[in-house]
């Protein structure tokens, strides 16, 4: 039971090394990932470990090592592909969305795609406009794929090694801003998390905060230790999976607590938090004491300057006022 | 040039209005003669129109609340301009209630400096007023005027949060007489709370007791215009009473008919009373007379208006030419204009012009009763129930049924004599129905 103070990267670079060690099947691709030891240096010593045929550096062609990882997949190995961030992997969205996400229904099930597909995404501090995006809401959109965007060290371990056994393909949503930050891990195969459950981050009674990835760190936990130091109670509830989705965890909270707010660095319009909410309303409306509040990016392109940037994605300050708008104060 | 467009006087009497539901909502494009809310006024709920056009900026009155004639309703202008001033001006005093033909007046804009933040956050509810923050949730909620709630406005919509109506449901309390608190009056869980917390409590040490609080219950419109007009009607008009009992005998013997003949219309005595009435004030120029301080005025048509008893109180729509009309039209007539008084869908010009009154009892156990005059009527006739009695005729004691009518009159106008004549002949005519058609 002893934790490690780690960081994501060291947590990410851990769950997949022992993947590789696990399973021979298993190999890493993708721009940068091998002799540069990554571009954000989560596969650092993967190369020396296990060679260039489980280590495997890419041409700068999404479409094209994502799409090499999805034949590989149907034919018994256990690809994990890295994008340098999900940004670029606009140009594979046909290999993920038509093959990989596909393939399973296309044929009747005798074809599975147990590939994962990992990078970072969202805000990175000044990285321009096309290379902050949020896109999760692409992947949940599609029936056929499963997304994971974990928001701590833990998760990204115990998650990773999960979606790396499923039998489906995976997405594996990682923040930039997120490799850095530090927490306590418990490693060990008992530590592996099942996809789909959600995580209750923080116990409270007065309001449910639903959010993931690194919001949580960045906006909802300091925004809920001023809100605890001003008398209000806050539950946060991660999904950690957001397709499938653990609803049910957050019906039972907000059954408890009649308030929702929900944060995402996300654009507004037709969010993956859009639809949460839309859930929520249809199948606990009568628990609500206010209608949910949803607290996302600005609905505009990422500026590259770096004080626009925190002004655009969620702070903890905007996430306090919306809490405090569902309790009516 | 953004302009405020304010709360028009909907009836000759009118000097506020409750905002009831906005039909439009800021960010709107409007058009010259759109509606863009329902009011209720002293008389009935109506549709308020605009003469501007343009882009609704701001909605000044939430729904739920009273606004004085002449006072902001809204700001309209174009997409992006500066209202600052204008919403800063909105918030002084509204103006006092102008004469009947007054038109909004545009109010020019001032250009200001202030810049307009950007929103920080997707809203994805109305924002509540700005109210002082509570330190410690648990504690009772800090004091905002409370918006009135939805159920005092009017008897149909009523705004509250899904689960204040469970709470309620669940212990049994009408979540119509809580107060909302919430943004637009909307009853949220904590209205609920207080009102249960408020009611009747168990005696604490004097056991003889029964505590509970005393509870101030808001005026509806309805309610200031039935007092008003009726203090009025007392103090000013010189009521006397004339009464009668009519032999129901035959009236009811002409509605049983009617019914076997037409047994999908509803008539009742009260049609056949209505039309006698209009018949006879035809006959009786005396009765259709209003007092106007230096002449008398006469009408020259039996209205005939009926005493209507809906969920807010008592409101006295009228029935018109009904001496022309035949009793299966002034059947329908009367349930159609009935159904609208209970629903508040009248319009104001339904509520005037009326001759004679009916107030009817009769369907509770009532024997006679003094109505009050209806201004600026000269006369109201009170129907009391159909009772069995014994009559005694030459010595002999037989059975029958009758029912009260009481006539109030105004002295200024009505004699004695002259209202006897014509109860005398409205008696008779009930009595013996062929007599309408002499």
């Amino acid at each position: 039971m002893a934790t490690e103070l780690k960081s994501m990267r060291e947590a990410l670079n851990r769950a997949i090394a022992e993947e590789m060690e696990r399973d021979e099947r298993v190999f890493l691709m993708g721009e940068e990932v091998g002799v540069y030891k990554g571009a954000y240096k989560v596969s650092e010593g993967l190369y020396e470990r296990f060679g260039d045929k489980r280590v495997i550096d890419s041409p700068i062609t999404e479409a094209g090592f994502v799409g090499l990882g999805i034949g590989a997949a149907q034919l018994d190995v256990r690809p994990v592909i890295e994008v340098m961030t999900f940004n670029f992997a606009i140009l594979a969205l046909d290999q993920i969305m038509n093959h990989a996400a596909k393939l399973r229904y296309m044929s009747a099930g005798q074809i599975r795609c147990p590939i994962v597909i990992r990078g970072p995404h969202g805000a990175g501090g000044a990285l321009g406009t096309q290379h902050s995006q949020s896109l999760e809401q692409q992947y949940v959109h599609c029936p056929g794929l499963k997304v994971v965007v974990p928001s701590t060290p833990q998760d990204a371990y115990s998650l990773f090694k999960a979606s790396v056994r499923d039998q489906d393909p995976v997405i594996f949503m990682e923040s930039e801003k997120l490799y850095n930050f530090k927490a306590e891990v418990e490693f060990g195969e008992h530590m592996v998390a099942p996809l789909g459950v959600g995580d209750v981050k923080r116990e409270g009674t007065d309001v449910t905060i639903v959010t993931y990835g690194r919001m949580l760190t960045h906006a909802v936990l300091p925004a809920v230790e001023q809100l605890e130091s001003e008398g209000i109670s806050v539950e946060v509830i991660d999904p950690r999976t957001l397709r499938p989705l653990d609803l049910d965890m957050i019906l039972n909270s907000v059954r408890k607590t009649n308030r929702m707010v929900l944060v995402e660095e996300s654009w507004p319009q037709a969010s993956v938090g859009a639809w949460i909410c839309e859930q929520v309303y249809a199948k606990a409306f009568d628990h609500l004491d206010a209608p949910i509040e949803r607290v996302s990016h600005l609905d505009v392109p990422m500026p590259y300057a770096p004080n626009l940037e925190e002004e655009i994605i969620p702070s903890p300050a905007t996430v306090v006022d919306a809490v405090k708008r569902v309790l009516y104060i | 040039m953004a302009s405020i467009v304010e709360l028009l006087q909907l009836s000759p009497t009118m000097t506020e209005g409750t905002l009831v539901k906005w039909k439009v909502k800021e960010g709107d494009t409007i058009k010259s003669g759109q509606i863009i809310a329902e009011v209720e006024t002293d008389k009935a709920v109506m549709d308020h129109e605009t003469f501007d056009a343009g882009v609704v900026r701001k909605l000044l009155v939430a729904e739920g609340s009273k606004a004085a004639v002449g006072s902001g309703l809204m700001i309209v202008g174009t997409k992006d301009e500066d209202i600052s001033s204008l919403v800063a001006s909105a918030g002084s005093a509204p103006k006092a209630a102008p004469a009947a033909d007054k038109k909004p007046v545009a109010t020019a804009a001032k250009p200001a400096s202030a810049p307009r933040s950007a929103p920080r956050s997707v809203p994805g509810a109305n924002k509540p007023a700005p109210a002082p923050a509570a330190t410690k949730v648990a504690s009772a909620p800090p004091a905002k005027t409370p918006a009135p709630s939805g159920a005092n406005g009017h008897s149909e919509r009523l705004f509250a949060s899904p689960l204040a109506r469970k709470v309620a449901a669940e212990a049994g309390l009408d979540i119509g007489s809580v107060s909302g608190t919430g943004p637009g009056g909307r009853i949220i869980k904590r209205d609920v709370d207080t009102a249960l917390a408020a009611g009747p409590a168990t005696a604490g040490t004097s056991s003889f007791r029964v505590s509970g609080e005393v509870q101030e219950l808001p005026l509806s419109n309805v309610r200031r215009i039935i007092a008003s007009r009726l203090v009025e009607s007392k103090v000013t008009v010189p009521h006397y009473q004339l009464s009668v009992e009519i032999r129901a005998e035959a009236l009811l013997e002409a509605q049983a008919r009617v019914r076997k003949m037409y047994p999908d219309v509803k008539i009742t005595v009260t049609h056949f009373l209505v039309k006698a009435m209009a018949l006879l004030a035809m006959r009786h120029p005396a009765i259709r007379t209003q007092w106007a301080d230096d002449h008398v005025k006469l009408l020259p048509s039996a209205n005939i208006t009926v005493a209507v008893a809906t969920d807010d109180g008592l409101i006295t729509p009228v029935l018109r030419d009904v001496h022309a009309k035949g009793l299966l039209q002034i059947v329908a007539e009367m349930a159609e204009l009935v159904e609208r008084a209970r629903k508040r869908r009248v319009k104001p010009e339904e509520l005037t012009g009326g001759v004679q009154t009916l107030s009817n009892l009769g369907m509770f156990p009532i024997d006679f009763f003094t109505a009050i005059i209806n201004p600026p009527e000269s006369s109201i006739l009170a129907v009391g129930a159909v009772q069995e009695k014994v009559f005694v005729k030459d010595g002999q004691m037989t059975p029958g049924k009758s029912f009260s009518i009481t006539m109030s009159c105004d002295h200024r106008i009505i004699d004695g004599a002259v209202g006897a004549k014509y109860l005398a002949d409205l008696k008779a005519s009930l009595e013996e129905p062929y007599l309408l058609l002499l």
